[in-house]
């Protein structure tokens, strides 16, 4: 039989003034359960607390209500009084006298009234509360980062200094991402590979972190604490413990015409390649849909080169399971494809380009040596016209949003270039200058007073080319009225920032949320900006939204937090309201399945005793679950539950009420 | 003299009972908002709190008015606040389904509510309780004859 | 179009694909006829006037533990069977469907011919106009009008449960008024009872329903069931694009969303 408890608050006048704590208690105590009920003035007092635990113990309660503020305020507070006076704490339910009641009426009849109905509630929901355990999941500590750019770097280098084993997988041959290719980075021009190749080093001979380059995660099985993460390693066709990375495959390969994507197609690499010197690892793979023995059998001149025997072209790809338990995802972003735009060529003028084609012509280590030539002739071009917003804030043929770090990198462009070429003219077409960060917009006023660069407020509407190769853009000035056309040698656009493809499918496979435009949601956008909705993954860098170098690291860092503080326990406790599945009434028709905001919810087979399945039905994962009962209210025949909030509770509650 | 007052009968109060579910994360905590603001609204409602309103099965709103309630109010998180993600998008395709099938038998949108309520929005969880309130006043008790209601 | 249909069902059972037919005897009610015998599949029958949907046996487990089964299978019960195969209650391969479309025998089909055959011959399956006058019908009258109508019907009601019966759908294996703890819908055939009862049958059928016609059928009392399964199609069909039985794979309607659905209703 149950033995609920009744402890009515008058938090001081608060409750008392308007609702008739006595005459509540009064009635309480004749309600169904109920052995004892009491009025005080401050129930979350010592005093009021010690009442409780007093009554539990001497009254042998099996359930306890208090009737005081809103248990968001003080929930925590007498379930931990409960559990100290050897009350499961799960037993001990709060109606909300105050917020929802005292504070929002004036009528003293009348919300005497709804304090006694509240109370009638919380009794019945309580006398079918059932004893719940916190559920403990121990934690693997060991982080998965994926994605090997500037802030999957940072993460991973930062958990490593934690003292946590990190595994960072990377798409792509070499880590270090669209960092290693920009030439300088705003506000500071400081040399962007100066600043990131120590940082790559690091990554790769930290004794912490293992590197699996070349490689992509497959699926993901298990919850916060305990996945199982199965990685592919792509077949390098290199083995890399004989490999010395001297490089004479590459200077070998007769294959010298293949456009590097790393200099955004405008310098060659071969078959067998490293995609810049400075790679980590600094070990070739083979590009297999160009390489000729591959193809087609024939050549294997790197095979005979290599003095260590490292060739295999018989290698293939191979998947490997690594156990961890909290994921940051870093896949970063790439440039909206302007080819949408056919006003501006539609993608086919060779001399229009986008803002990482004009970072390798930039750069000292790019295919031009850092000499600012234009691609279709090779001729240094004397008027660049650089494009700000192609494909940003516009939401008819390309994205909403603004891409945020285009102002910063468009002034940077026009600087390099007068930096270069000082009789050169630099013209920039803007909707709205946005330089706010520290020492932005001073850098873009430098780039207008200092270098020269000239600003014109509004839209380029047509780009098109005269014989000789000059291009014509054709737009408005806004600010003066008038059309304006410009002759020019080069055209640089700042495409918007995108994710980067597959990133939705990763979503699927993590259980994170994405937006209309595949951007990963954070789980709050203020309080929580580097969780996900799924436990235990977060995240870092432009995947979640366009970010620029400073951005991204801290995001890292602070991605790394919290994998470390996730860490810092041997133990996740969570809260145990979870759903459960009736397996002998579950006809397994899979609708919770579907509902399951977390994939908590599975297909389970019933074995008998020789291991035949008999049946399939659904199962819940107490690590995934996360307590929102959806799955619950789609069952049919309600053969899944919610503790904490059963089918027979709500039932009671409503009885109560009415 | 004798005034017509005492003559005109008087008109029993009606009081309606209105049964609200609600998300712990967003419409409770609205309620709670309005609360600590002060404001004042109509004593008419009752809560019954679930962690979201994904959680609703019809079979509750059914069981409030077959046992005496007049109206059903039903509030969670705004698109896209859920603290679930999605248990309000699931919500909603019940809810517009389900609302269409009880129209057609009798129970209108003077009985059954839905909104959004955000933990910020005290004063709108205070401005439609008392417009759900002044709505069910006019509508009148739920009808005795509907077949959802106990005899 | 009977010879041929029953020369593909004694085939099938000849050549071991289907250990057991379900069809419709010709005697009177045209009950479901089993047969495993090639030489029985003489007896089958079928005319417009075989109301059962036989999608309806495939879940019980007398009939899945004889599985290859073929069942003749109007289009809506094809329709039944596509459903089900989406809700994991047919298993694909072991359920074939002697599809039969008025007085035309259409063919065999395996599930995903089936729905390859709705898709491409009939993409617009739906309630026939006669009902969906008697639903305009009825969504013209007062709300207090309607409750009466309602009233009056469900009054009818005895509970005998014939209408889940007949319905493929109603397949779980402890239904909701079956479950006592707590009894949500209270089992006396009286008013609210009734009311709770007949709301939620429909409603547990909606984006899923195929609008067979089975359940009504079934009702000794005449109750108008398919008022509410036709009002209820229409709205998945405007609401959300919901066309059950020509997707195996398939998400439920009530247990997927679209951040695009409407909420007009919301306040």
């Amino acid at each position: 039989m149950a033995r609920i408890g009744v402890f009515i608050c008058h938090c001081g006048e608060n409750i008392g003034r308007t609702v008739d704590c006595p005459a509540v208690s009064a009635a309480a105590v004749r309600m169904p359960g109920v052995v004892h009920s009491v009025d005080y003035k401050y129930m979350c007092s010592d005093p009021g607390q010690q009442m409780i635990k007093k009554a539990i113990v001497e009254m042998k309660l099996t359930g306890v209500v208090v009737a005081a503020c809103s248990p968001r305020m003080h929930e925590r507070t007498f379930r931990a009084a409960a559990a100290e006076a050897g009350l499961n704490p799960f037993l001990l339910e709060m109606a909300n006298l105050r917020e929802h009641c005292s504070w929002v009426h004036a009528d003293k009849a009348a919300a005497t009234q709804k304090a006694i109905d509240l109370v009638r509630v919380m009794v019945a929901k309580a006398r079918r509360d059932r004893a719940l355990r916190p559920i403990r999941v121990p934690v693997e500590p060991t982080a998965l980062v994926v994605g090997g750019g500037i802030a999957g770097i940072q993460a991973a280098l930062d958990i490593a200094a934690g003292g946590k084993k990190v595994v960072l997988v990377e798409r792509g041959p070499s880590i270090g991402g669209h960092m290693a290719r920009l030439s300088e980075t705003f506000p500071t021009l400081d040399c962007s590979q100066c600043i990131l190749t120590p940082r790559m080093v690091e990554a790769a001979s930290h004794p912490n972190i293992t590197l699996m380059t070349y490689s992509e995660v497959e699926s993901v099985e298990g919850f916060v604490g305990n996945f199982t993460v199965t990685v592919r390693h792509k077949a390098r066709y290199v083995d890399p413990a004989k490999c010395t990375g001297c490089g004479d495959c590459f200077n070998k390969c007769p294959l010298k015409n293949i456009p590097n994507e790393f200099d955004a197609g405008l310098g060659m690499r071969r078959a067998i390649y490293v995609p810049f010197p400075q790679a980590v690892p600094n070990k070739p793979v083979i590009d297999a849909a160009h390489c000729t023995m591959l193809q087609k059998g024939k050549c294997g001149l790197c095979a005979k080169i290599c003095p260590r025997g490292a060739i295999d072209y018989k290698d293939q790809d191979s998947l490997v399971k690594v156990k961890v338990g909290a994921v940051v995802l870093a896949t970063g972003f790439q440039l909206w494809d302007h080819a949408a735009y056919g006003e501006y060529g539609g993608g086919r003028l060779a001399d229009v380009i986008d803002g990482f084609a004009f970072e390798r012509l930039a750069s000292a280590s790019g295919p031009t040596g850092g000499l600012i030539k234009r691609p279709s002739d090779g001729k240094e071009p004397k008027t660049i016209v650089f494009l700000q917003c192609c494909g940003s804030r516009d939401d008819k043929a390309g994205k909403k949003y603004c891409s945020k770090i285009c102002c910063m990198y468009t002034a940077k462009h026009a600087m390099l270039y007068r930096h270069k070429v000082h009789d050169g003219r630099a013209v920039v077409f803007y909707m709205d200058v946005r330089a706010a960060g520290k020492g932005y917009e001073e850098f873009v006023r430098r780039a207008l007073s200092d270098d020269g660069a000239e600003y014109v407020r509004g839209r380029v509407s047509r780009i098109t080319r005269k014989q000789d190769g000059t291009l014509v853009v054709r737009g408005a000035d806004t600010l003066a009225g008038r059309p304006v056309t410009i002759e020019a040698d080069l055209v640089v656009l700042a495409d918007a920032v995108v994710p980067r493809p597959g990133s939705e499918k990763l979503a699927q496979i993590f259980g994170v949320g994405y937006d209309q435009d595949g951007f990963y949601s954070e789980a709050h956008p203020k309080l929580r900006p580097v969780e996900t909705a799924a436990a235990g993954v977060f995240l870092a860098g432009a995947c979640q939204a366009p970010k620029d170098i400073p951005e991204s690291v801290a995001q890292a860092s602070a991605s790394a937090a919290k994998v470390l503080g996730l860490f810092a326990n041997p133990e996740l406790e969570r809260e145990p309201i979870i759903a459960r599945v009736n397996r002998a009434t579950c006809a397994h028709c899979r609708a919770c399945i579907s509902a399951c905001p977390y994939g908590a919810a599975k297909d389970f087979d019933v074995l008998d005793r020789a291991g035949k399945v008999l049946r399939t039905v659904v199962d819940v994962n107490e690590g995934l679950c996360q307590g929102c009962g959806t799955c619950a209210a789609v069952c049919r025949s309600h053969s899944v539950d919610l503790d904490g909030f059963t089918g027979e509770q709500i039932h009671a509650e409503l009885n109560a009420l009415l | 003299m004798k005034t017509e007052k005492a003559d005109v009968p008087t008109p029993t109060t009606f009081e309606p009972r209105i049964t609200a579910f609600v998300c712990n994360w967003c419409t409770y905590a609205g309620a709670d908002l309005a609360g600590t603001s002060r404001l004042q609204y109509a004593p008419n409602l009752r809560i019954i709190k679930l962690p979201c309103t994904g959680r609703i099965d019809p079979l509750f709103v059914l069981k409030a008015f077959e046992n005496g309630a007049d109206a059903v109010l039903v509030s969670g998180c705004h698109p896209g606040d859920c603290h679930y993600t999605s248990g309000n998008y699931h919500a909603r395709r019940r809810w517009t389904l389900f609302r269409k099938l009880l129209a057609l038998t009798g129970i209108g949108d003077d009985r059954l509510f839905f909104s959004w309520v955000s933990a910020a929005e005290g004063q709108k969880f205070a401005d439609l309780v008392n417009d759900v309130t002044a709505k069910v006043r006019k509508a009148g008790p739920f009808q005795a004859a509907h077949p959802g209601r106990k005899a | 179009m009977m010879k041929a249909l029953r020369q593909e069902a004694a085939k099938l059972l000849q050549e071991k694909r289907a250990a057991l037919i379900i069809g419709f005897a010709e005697r009177e009610g045209h009950p479901a006829l089993f047969i495993s015998k090639p030489e029985d599949c003489e007896r089958l029958f079928y005319d417009v006037s075989c109301r059962q949907n036989l999608a309806a046996y495939l879940s019980k487990p007398e009939v899945s533990a004889r599985r290859p089964v073929a069942i003749v299978a109007s289009l809506a019960a094809l329709r039944s069977l596509v459903v089900l195969t989406a809700e994991s209650q047919a298993a694909p391969g072991q359920v074939l469907a002697l599809a039969v479309d008025k007085d035309a025998f259409l063919g065999t089909f395996d599930v995903a011919g089936a729905a390859e055959l709705l898709r491409s011959k009939y993409p617009d399956l739906g309630p026939e106009k006669a009902l969906l006058e008697r639903v305009g019908e009825l969504s013209k009258k007062s709300v207090v009008e309607r409750a009466a109508f309602w009233a009056e019907e469900f009054a009818k009601c005895t509970r005998c449960y014939a209408c889940r019966a007949a319905c493929p759908g109603c397949y779980c294996a402890r239904c909701i008024v079956e479950k006592n703890a707590p009894q949500w819908v209270s089992t006396a055939a009286l008013g609210h009872g009734n009311y709770s009862w007949n709301i939620m049958r429909a409603f547990h059928q909606s984006g899923r329903c195929t609008l067979c016609g089975a359940c009504e059928a079934a009702c000794p009392q005449g109750l108008p069931l398919m008022v509410l399964n036709a009002a209820l199609d229409r709205e998945a069909l405007e609401e959300f694009g919901a066309r059950p039985g020509y997707d195996p794979e398939g998400k439920p309607v009530i247990g997927s969303w679209s951040a695009e659905d409407d909420h007009s209703y919301m306040r």
